[in-house]
């Protein structure tokens, strides 16, 4: 991990689905990472910006995990607001989502999500993939300082 | 003034003055007019039929230029003879005449009743009239098919995405969750695994519904929509029956005003109430009585009907989309539903020849259709079911 990061690295994740959340917590349940799970696009800004239910306990993620089809404001507004947002605007923000549409890929970079990940269908797959986004992020890549 | 005497002295003038045979110049002059206009007559109408390939009977045609052409040769030659008197070449031209209008003669006996079949002007502009309408009729059915198979088409699109995601997504939980669900049982963690189960069964029956409602899209799009002539009254109180349940759960009020009869299919309007009923009572928060007024207001234009409620309303920015198929506004666990309802709900309008929109105001939302076929008003007065009214 990079010596300046905060000893429990935080990942946000935006999804809208028990399963998915399910999924994720267990993929996570043994890394060393604060894992805070929001419901919607609105809820996740609300977080970020720590306002409404988010004011306090609402640590800066180090990466978000943002799913793209979501009830109320949508994956792609949520990163849309984030890049114009001047606090928010270098925040790591990975897409991941059941879409593996063409279309959604090339909406996502457009917007400049820094990657874009398809939710792998085996449960191994996914949690393998959860660990690799870790290691890269947390371990090879250096995230923007705070 | 002077010109007719004048003329009359002119034919007097004695022939051999003037050097003539005859006793004047004039019937010459007039022979030689007349004849030399039959002559100009017969080529010009031989000019007109060797450019104009469509003239009908064109050996009638061609005898009578001959006719006319002999005449005139003869009314020539009889100018002429005041100078050359050739009386064999007179003779043989009579001949060639008698020849020429007995032919001519027989010829129109032949053509006469194919002339008379011939079509007149007005029913050559009658017959055009009525190609055209028909012509048109056909442009219009064949652009109908067109739009018909362009809305297929978005119809198809729309099936592609759903098979892609929407299936997808219930089909993937029920593999990771299978498998954490082994893995929870070697280890025989029991609660996870009663877990894991929750989550498989889950999936499974949104799946299972997501099937059912693509089903019934389907049937809503397809061509054989009903024409028969109902109450809608009865299409409500079917649906409210389907209902009657999720109604009861949520201690539901319904306000049914009164409704006129309509033409149309019966499964498909009881569908469409069905499916904006039930939005109406879940998307009301649970701390609230949900209060449902099925409204039919009579405007300028016709009938407006609608399903009102006291929910959560919906943002203007949605209006629009909501009518598209999977576009779910709310999360899963909040609010069930897949978001086919709306769509169906729009087919069905659509298939009708209406429109359906939303209004939402401060409170609660008012999903509004038209129908295109709506009769009198034949139903029951406004009709409250429930106990309590709404405030």
């Amino acid at each position: 991990m990079h010596a300046d990061a905060p000893m429990r690295a935080v990942i946000l994740l935006v999804d809208d689905d028990a399963g998915d959340q399910e999924l994720t917590r267990r993929a996570f349940a043994e890394a060393p990472v604060d894992l805070r799970i929001v419901s919607d696009g609105a809820e996740a800004i609300d977080y970020l910006r720590r306002q409404g239910n988010h004011a306090v306990d609402a640590p800066r993620p180090d990466i978000i995990l943002l799913d793209l089809n979501m009830p109320r404001l949508d994956g792609r507004e949520v990163l849309r607001r984030i890049r114009a947002d001047a606090q928010l605007k270098d925040l790591v923000v990975i897409v991941l989502t059941t879409s593996d549409q063409d279309v959604d890929a090339r909406a996502c970079y457009a917007l400049h999500c820094n990657s874009f990940i398809t939710k792998p269908v085996r449960v191994e797959t996914f949690t393998a993939a959860m660990h690799e986004i870790g290691a890269y992020w947390f371990e090879l890549a250096t995230l923007p300082p705070v | 003034m002077k010109l007719i005497p004048c003329i009359l002295a002119a034919a007097n003038v004695p022939a051999q003055e003037m050097g003539f045979a005859s006793d004047g110049w004039l019937p010459v002059l007039a022979d030689l007019a007349a004849g030399s206009a039959f002559i100009g007559i017969a080529v010009l109408l031989v000019f007109f039929l060797c450019r104009h390939p469509d003239v009908p009977f064109r050996p009638l045609f061609a005898l009578v230029s001959l006719l006319i052409g002999i005449g005139g040769a003869e009314h020539v030659l009889d100018a002429s003879t005041t100078w050359w008197p050739v009386p064999a070449l007179a003779l043989v031209l009579r001949i060639a005449t008698a020849i020429a209008a007995w032919g001519t003669v027989l010829v129109i006996l032949i053509v006469l009743p194919r002339a008379l079949a011939l079509p007149g002007y007005r029913d050559v502009v009658h017959r055009l009239e009525a190609e055209i309408a028909d012509r048109r009729q056909r442009e219009n059915i064949l652009r109908n098919h067109s739009a018909e198979l362009e809305r297929r088409n978005v119809a198809l699109d729309e099936f592609t995405y759903i098979a892609s995601h929407d299936l997808q997504e219930p089909l993937r939980k029920i593999v990771s969750f299978s498998e954490l669900l082994e893995q929870d049982l070697n280890r025989n963690d029991r609660g996870q695994a009663v877990k894991d189960l929750h989550f498989i069964s889950d999936a499974a029956g949104r799946m299972r519904k997501l099937v059912r409602d693509l089903l019934m899209l389907s049937r809503a799009g397809r061509n054989d929509v009903g024409a028969e002539r109902f109450a809608l009254r009865e299409s409500v109180d079917a649906a409210l029956e389907s209902i009657a349940l999720t109604v009861q759960e949520h201690g539901a009020n319904v306000l049914i005003d009164a409704l006129p009869a309509v033409v149309g299919d019966r499964t498909l309007l009881t569908q469409l109430y069905q499916n904006l009923l039930s939005n109406a009572v879940k998307f009301v928060p649970a701390d609230r009585q949900p209060c449902i007024h099925v409204t039919a207001e009579r405007n300028a234009d016709g009938w407006v009907f609608g399903i009102r409620d006291n929910g959560i309303g919906i943002d203007p920015a949605y209006h629009d989309q909501i009518f598209k198929a999977f576009k779910r506004l709310h999360g899963a666990s909040e609010y069930s539903g897949n978001g086919i309802g709306l769509a169906i709900c729009e087919r069905a309008v659509t298939r009708h020849g209406g429109r359906i929109w939303v209004e939402s105001f401060n409170g609660g939302s008012h999903f509004k259709f038209t129908l295109a076929n709506v009769e009198e008003e034949v139903c029951t007065p406004t009709h409250q079911c429930a106990l309590s009214s709404c405030s």
